[in-house]
């Protein structure tokens, strides 16, 4: 009466790709990564040029490609900072069309609630987002395929993932600007703690704690072979994030290909010093993680810096401007 | 299956005749129209025996969850995944109340012997000497193998192991313990989230769809604590948009004998997850519940 493994031929061309992309050295790129800050004031129609300029000055390699966008969804309540604005996902849409890719869908799988779709709509992903219902995908409930972690930092051997994520050719992280009481910041790495499906591992997806939190969120940056990072940072949140945190405007879209740099350099934005982060020290020498590592255009970082309130487990990690 | 404002909303046939047509050909049901997963199966025998109808597809789908049982006794969430989890439950209580799927010994003993990481008397010295604060608990049931306990699935198991009227000692022990976990969970309202009711110090609120989930568990159990999750539940009745969270909450206050008012506006029915939960609903509002035993 055993199971069996259920793949099918195409589910294990995904699955088999990103056990080789686990392989990737994510903590050596090439060249010093670039990541683009731009300010941005409101959710308006501005956010669409503001988007698109950004994604012309990086051009990420999508003309043909599957591109996925992995928004923060979390909660219910509209008037917090808690969701990654359906306006601002919307323009990164809108934007990736434009440069070309041949196809541009959301996804997300909440990590404590059950009611993705209803959760969406309360946020105002409904009425913001044309077609909605068809570009979305509940990566919770999504099917998925086994991935055998190749030298995982956390306890985890093996993953299921979303066969949809497994499937795209570039993943795009679109988180929120928040503090996180385990994690400390929430960025663009963190997110993709939602591409892990509840259907398997339940609503808190709770063997990422237990396998280790910072650990975990190297593993899974490690599986995705192309991924690009925006991050919504216009209102954010502080102090005891990412829920129950409170909003502050910090009006700047940080963006880039290189995630740890990403959120490094959205560390610093928020006044916290990545190299006092877990998960950004384990995915990345420190030294890659410094100021001079990074290519930084735009706006400098002290220019839009804004010390974000931190709980006090967290107050030594401060990081100030030079 | 969205009925228009206004109107009533769908009848138990058309609902029954659509959960049919969103059958899998391997006798599954999906979260949507794609492989079979067993909360959705589970959940669409127990409707469609809710409602004495399509036997021949039950079968089938009992079939199905026959080839999801591993080594270990318990089921396993899908056929990609070679793991027992909490849908053993779920098959536990279509075996009591239909006869199909896996044999209730196997699944019985599965939910006895499994028990959540953060009550092993181990992780508890870790964590006193660590000096850490962590959240109460007690042999309860967790998501997924080798991790902590929360409300859902001790909801679950509470109801597939309460199902029959008479258990064994051991059983009772186990629900008993069950039953305190829910209690030390409790949120600040008197309903339940997910079972995190004060993390680093902070309280945090309940949700619709935990609390009847939670209340489901809880049906036989009184105590002034269950009272107030009743209310909580009673609260969110009148301005619940989801109909997920919906079913659950009438499901939670009828198992403690309150029988809401229909919604005015029915919501959306999203999948077929969402047919098979508002069917049962529906079924037990009218004195058939499946999800405990009646009496």
């Amino acid at each position: 009466m055993g199971s069996r493994v259920g793949l099918s031929r195409r589910q294990w061309a995904p699955a088999a790709l990103a056990s080789l992309a686990a392989c990737r050295q994510a903590s050596a790129p090439l060249s010093r990564p670039r990541v683009l800050i731009s300010r941005a004031l409101v959710y308006d129609d501005s956010l669409y040029s503001i988007v698109r300029r950004m994604l012309e000055e990086l051009r990420p390699p999508v003309a043909g490609k599957r591109v996925l966008l992995k928004p923060n969804l979390v909660e219910f309540d509209p008037s917090t900072s808690i969701n990654t604005h359906p306006l601002f996902v919307h323009a990164v849409l809108e934007g990736f069309l434009a440069l070309g890719a041949s196809s541009v869908r959301i996804a997300e799988g909440p990590g404590h609630r059950r009611i993705t779709m209803d959760l969406a709509e309360s946020a105002g992903y409904f009425g913001l987002v044309p077609r909605f219902d068809e570009l979305f995908i509940d990566l919770n409930l999504d099917d998925c395929s086994r991935v055998e972690l190749v030298k995982p930092l956390s306890l985890l051997q093996e993953l299921f993932v979303p066969n949809t994520v497994l499937s795209a050719d570039i993943v795009v992280s679109l988180p929120k600007l928040k503090t996180h009481h385990w994690a400390t910041a929430t960025l663009s790495m963190k997110n993709l703690f939602g591409i892990v499906p509840g259907a398997v591992y339940g609503w808190p997806k709770n063997i990422l704690h237990w396998a280790g939190i910072a650990e975990s969120i190297v593993d899974l940056y490690k599986l995705l072979p192309n991924c690009f990072a925006i991050v919504d940072g216009i209102d954010g949140m502080e102090g005891n994030g990412p829920i129950q945190g409170t909003r502050t405007f910090a009006g700047v879209i940080i963006a880039g290909s290189h995630l740890p740099a990403v959120d490094a350099t959205a560390c610093r934005v928020m006044g916290i010093d990545p190299l006092k982060v877990p998960y950004l020290t384990l995915t990345s020498p420190s030294r890659q993680l410094e100021e001079e590592a990074i290519q930084q255009v735009g706006e400098p970082v002290r220019a839009v810096a804004k010390e974000f309130s931190l709980l006090p487990p967290f107050q030594h990690m401060r990081w100030k401007p030079a | 299956m969205t009925p228009p404002a206004g109107l009533a909303p769908p009848s138990s046939d058309t609902l029954v005749a659509s959960l049919l047509q969103m059958q899998n050909r391997d006798g599954g049901w999906g979260y949507s129209q794609h492989a079979s997963w067993t909360e959705t199966t589970s959940l669409a025998i127990l409707a469609l025996h809710a409602w004495r109808t399509s036997e021949g597809q039950c079968r089938r789908a009992g079939n199905w969850l026959m080839n999801l049982v591993r080594a270990d006794g318990g089921v396993a969430p899908n056929r990609a995944v070679q793991h027992s989890t909490w849908v053993t439950a779920l098959a536990l209580l279509v075996r009591e109340v239909t006869g199909l799927g896996p044999s209730e010994g196997s699944l019985l003993n599965w939910l006895l012997s499994t028990r959540n990481v953060d009550s092993e008397w181990w992780y508890r010295f870790r964590n006193f000497v660590r000096g850490v604060s962590a959240p109460g608990t007690t042999h309860a049931w967790s998501w997924y193998p080798g991790t902590a306990a929360w409300v859902f699935p001790t909801a679950a198991s509470l109801a597939a192991l309460k199902y029959p009227t008479s258990r064994p000692a051991e059983t009772q022990g186990r629900i008993r313990l069950g039953e305190e976990y829910l209690r030390i969970r409790v949120c600040r309202d008197g309903g339940w989230n997910h079972g995190s009711s004060r993390a680093l110090g902070y309280d945090a609120d309940s949700y619709p769809e935990t609390t009847g989930a939670a209340l489901v568990g809880l049906r036989g159990a009184s105590a002034a604590w269950i009272t107030r999750g009743v209310e909580r539940a009673q609260a969110y009745w009148s301005s619940c948009p989801s109909s997920y969270a919906l079913s659950w909450l009438e499901l939670g206050l009828l198992a403690h004998g309150i029988n809401p008012d229909p919604p005015s506006t029915p919501p959306d029915l999203r999948n077929p997850m969402e047919v098979a939960l508002a069917l049962i609903a529906m079924a037990a509002r009218r004195g058939v519940p499946v999800l405990w035993a009646r009496g």
